[in-house]
């Protein structure tokens, strides 16, 4: 039925892994997962993380990596609900849920 | 390192014509035939279109860029060697990379494939000087344009008082720009950034070349090449394939360039073969070069403590407070525009009829007098009669957007928006549309997806808007009682005027999520949000901002809403016949309308209405609205005889109003509530449809989906109507 409104004839979007997890190549340093390392989404507010890989959309990845939210990012979490709230390069974000659980941090040991 | 504290006579004064070296720093010399054309991008929430206001003033207008729905702000300003400037102002946008059909504009215009945009002599990049990190990246790529840059650090007052330094005259040289300090609230550096405007295309802009490691320089190489055959600038084309290397897809305007997806293929295959991820490339890059920039020219006093926007937050986005905040602002905001528009409707009402009067005493009684005071001042003086309110939303709602609380709202909103299958940004399209449906359409271009988009559009028209405002009023005015309920806090009216908008509200939740589950499935985007600092917005550029909205909804109201009037006019007047001459004035007055076109189109319509519970002069009223909702109440007033100044005296007649054969009332409070149940949900918007017709995609598809829009709505009206009136009937309410 969308067929019939499309603007663009336009293959269907895939969700692109933006993350080495599944590639082959070696050399990635986040192809390895290192010990610790946790999704986003599991941080409670007042940890500070570095992101070490984006697995998501490739669109929101662009898109997170423009707003400076890109791998080897140091990130604050504000708040964490159905959304979190970050502090990112000097400038605050809310990202979704949706968003926060495909992000692969390592968080800074507490203190 | 540090720069000396900003003063007005200071700002950008530090030598921006010697910038560049070999170039020359005297003004062009030769007047040039045409204005100079300036771009003006920058991230969202820079301040950028306060900058725009304070360069340009009221010499500004409002169109769209050829082809696509976005709004395109021109203004005009003379620089101080008075020359000629035009001024463009690009969509917002974090990147050149386009997230959304705004800012794939910026990007058109850019690199030279605007549509009907010629690239620019001279682009202005307003960066934030409080989050100089974020906004250099878009600064960046702007950069390796090879065009002539100046940027404007906007909020340098801010940021001086966060304790941040910026060293001028060292980030000067690091971009190798001009670079102008301004607070754009208050006019600060605005001559100086006029004059540094004036002075970059003298300027060599060879376009800046970042070092790419050589794998990924020589893998890039063909994708460049071919850019560059395809007509981008040599310099534009290399940022451009570094660029396309994190883009999922190529932007539309770049889909006539051969074998593009397969180049960038090949050259992301051979980056990921010399150990690089190709997708990191452009963000390692350029927040690499930003990273040493920064340590290079900016000092920050003391490491960042909790801010004032922090403390506001910590009360806006409590868990508790935060909801309880937002409803209590809403509330307010309704209030207001409300009670603070009265006056001012009630004066243009009144010159509208003392225009009537006037008018009608000079013209000869007849047709061309019926035409002139009952069709146009009538029909338009009915609609301008909103502008007080529409200005007042439309002020809120700017205050709201530039002081950073929007943003605020859709986070607080994305909880529940989510369950709908939609994100927290596409409440604030919803909220627009309790003032008017046509800029709340327009406002869910911020969706960053295309189904989440249609989506909002299709619900938008849901939200009662200030045009179904008239028709609650006269119908609860007749037929409610006023009672006191919750112990005198509010009254029954005023009770069933909120369940009016609680229903279509809750409706436009459902139907969302109806959408998302049928023709629009898909899932759903997660939201990525800025939220700004909270800062106090521009007087000025508030006051622009609401002259365009009003100067906007007059034309309209001079254009379409007039051309309506006069059909309506001609169709409850014509053809003329003789009536009963036996009978009373305001029976053969009937007797005329019945006659009429408009009469005849009522009863053509009145099977359909007939299990609504309505007559033949409800039908008549229902089908004149059809272009426009507000219309009802004017044309139950020709339909009852009574003119705009016994406007009190229309539910009395709503009341005494009996059926003809069965001589029991037409009007129960049943049928009221009938009634306005289907003014809850019936798309009777002419500028609606329209508007939703360019914003879903113009052209056929744009009219499909605005068919889509108007026949579900319409089919809703009819059913809810049907059900409330029926069923009232059944349990003995009618």
């Amino acid at each position: 039925m969308l067929s019939l409104f499309a603007r663009r004839s336009r293959p269907a979007r895939p969700l692109t892994v933006v993350s080495a997890d599944a590639s082959s190549s070696a050399t990635d340093p986040a192809a390895a997962t290192p010990p610790g390392a946790c999704p986003l989404a599991a941080c409670a507010p007042g940890a500070r993380a570095t992101v070490l890989a984006l697995c998501c959309g490739h669109q929101e990845a662009c898109r997170l990596r423009a707003l400076g939210f890109s791998e080897g990012t140091q990130v604050d979490v504000v708040d964490a609900r159905h959304a979190m709230l970050l502090d990112v390069r000097g400038t605050r974000l809310a990202l979704g849920r949706a968003l926060t659980a495909g992000i692969t941090v390592q968080p800074h040991a507490a203190g | 390192m540090a720069s000396p504290p900003l003063a007005a006579g200071d700002l950008g004064a530090r030598h921006p014509g010697s910038i560049g070296g070999g170039g020359s720093s005297a003004a062009p010399t030769a007047a040039p035939a045409r204005p100079l054309r300036v771009a003006l991008v920058g991230n969202p929430n820079t301040g950028k279109t306060t900058l725009f206001n304070a360069l340009t003033g009221l010499r500004q207008r409002v169109g769209n860029f050829a082809g696509v729905t976005v709004e395109r702000h021109e203004g005009r300003f003379r620089t101080p060697d008075g020359h000629a400037a035009l001024l463009l102002d690009l969509p917002g946008s974090y990147s050149l990379s386009a997230g959304s059909p705004d800012e794939a504009i910026a990007l058109e215009v850019l690199i030279g494939r605007g549509r009907d945009v010629p690239l620019p002599d001279v682009v202005v990049v307003v960066a934030d000087a409080q989050h100089l990190e974020r906004n250099l990246f878009l600064a960046s790529q702007v950069l390796e344009l090879g065009l002539p840059v100046v940027v404007a650090l906007n909020q340098f007052d801010a940021a001086t008082a966060a304790g941040i330094t910026i060293d001028v005259p060292e980030l000067i040289h690091e971009l190798g720009v001009a670079v102008v300090p301004t607070v754009a609230k208050r006019g600060e550096g605005i001559e100086a950034l006029r004059r540094a405007i004036a002075q970059a295309p003298a300027l060599p802009a060879d376009g800046r070349r970042f070092a790419l490691p050589e794998a990924a320089e020589s893998a890039l190489a063909p994708v460049a090449a071919r850019l560059e055959d395809a007509g981008l600038p040599p310099s534009a084309a290399r940022m451009e394939a570094l660029r396309l290397l994190g883009v999922a897809h190529p932007e539309a305007h770049l889909a006539d360039v051969a074998e593009l997806p397969a180049l960038l293929a090949r050259a992301r295959a051979a980056i990921a073969d010399a150990g690089l991820v190709p997708e990191r490339l452009e963000a390692e890059l350029r927040y690499g070069w930003i990273g040493g920039v920064l340590a290079r020219c900016v000092t920050r006093r003391a490491p960042r403590g909790r801010t004032a926007t922090d403390r506001v937050d910590a009360v806006v986005l409590h868990r508790v407070w935060g909801p309880a905040i937002f409803v209590a602002l809403m509330a307010l905001v309704f209030q207001s525009i409300f009670t603070w528009a009265t006056p001012l409707q009630d004066a243009i009402e009144g010159g509208m009829t003392w225009l009537g009067g006037r008018v009608g005493a000079l013209l000869p009684p007849g047709d061309l007098n019926s035409l002139v005071v009952d069709g146009v001042i009538a029909g338009v003086g009915g609609v301008l009669v909103f502008l007080p309110q529409i200005a007042l939303l439309f002020l809120f709602i700017g205050f709201l957007e530039d002081s950073g609380y929007m943003a605020r709202a859709a986070f607080l909103m994305d909880g529940l928006m989510r369950r709908v299958g939609l994100h927290g940004k596409s409440f604030i399209p919803m909220l627009s549309g309790y003032a008017c449906a046509v800029p709340g359409i327009m406002a869910a271009r911020t969706v960053e997806n295309e189904k989440d988009r249609l989506a909002t559009i299709m619900v938008v028209p849901l939200m009662s808007c200030s045009a179904r405002l008239p028709v609650y009023a006269l119908l609860i005015g007749a037929f409610v009682p006023p009672v006191a309920v919750l112990g005198g806090a509010l009254t029954l009216q005023g009770v069933t005027m909120l369940g009016m908008y609680f229903l279509g509200t809750v409706t436009a939740l459902g139907v969302a999520a109806l959408f998302k589950r049928t023709l629009l499935r898909g899932p759903a985007r997660p939201m990525i949000l800025e939220l700004p600092q909270y800062r106090w917005p521009s007087a000025k550029s508030l006051a622009i901002g609401v002259y365009g909205r009003a100067s906007l909804f007059v034309r309209r109201a001079g254009t379409v809403i007039l051309a309506l009037s006069i059909v309506l006019w001609a169709m409850a007047t014509y053809p003329k016949t003789t009536p009963d001459a036996s009978l009373p004035e305001a029976a053969q007055q009937e007797q005329q309308l019945e006659r009429s076109f408009l009469g005849r189109v009522g009863h053509a319509i009145e099977p359909a209405v007939r299990p609504l519970g309505y007559d033949w002069k409800i039908g008549v009223s229902i089908a004149a609205s059809f272009a426009a909702r507000e219309v009802f109440v004017s044309t139950m007033g020709t339909i009852y005889g009574v003119g705009s100044e016994g406007e009190a005296a229309l539910p009395d007649r709503l009341r005494a109003e009996r059926d003809p054969e069965t001589g029991r009332a037409t009007y129960t409070p049943l049928v009221a509530i009938g009634l306005m149940v289907f003014y809850v949900y019936a798309l009777m918007c002419i500028s609606t449809m329209a508007v939703t017709v360019r914003e879903a995609g113009g052209g056929r598809v744009g009219w499909r989906w605005a068919g889509v829009q108007f026949a579900y709505m319409l089919a809703l009206a009819w059913g809810a109507a049907f059900v409330v009136y029926q069923g009232g009937r059944l349990l003995g309410w009618g």
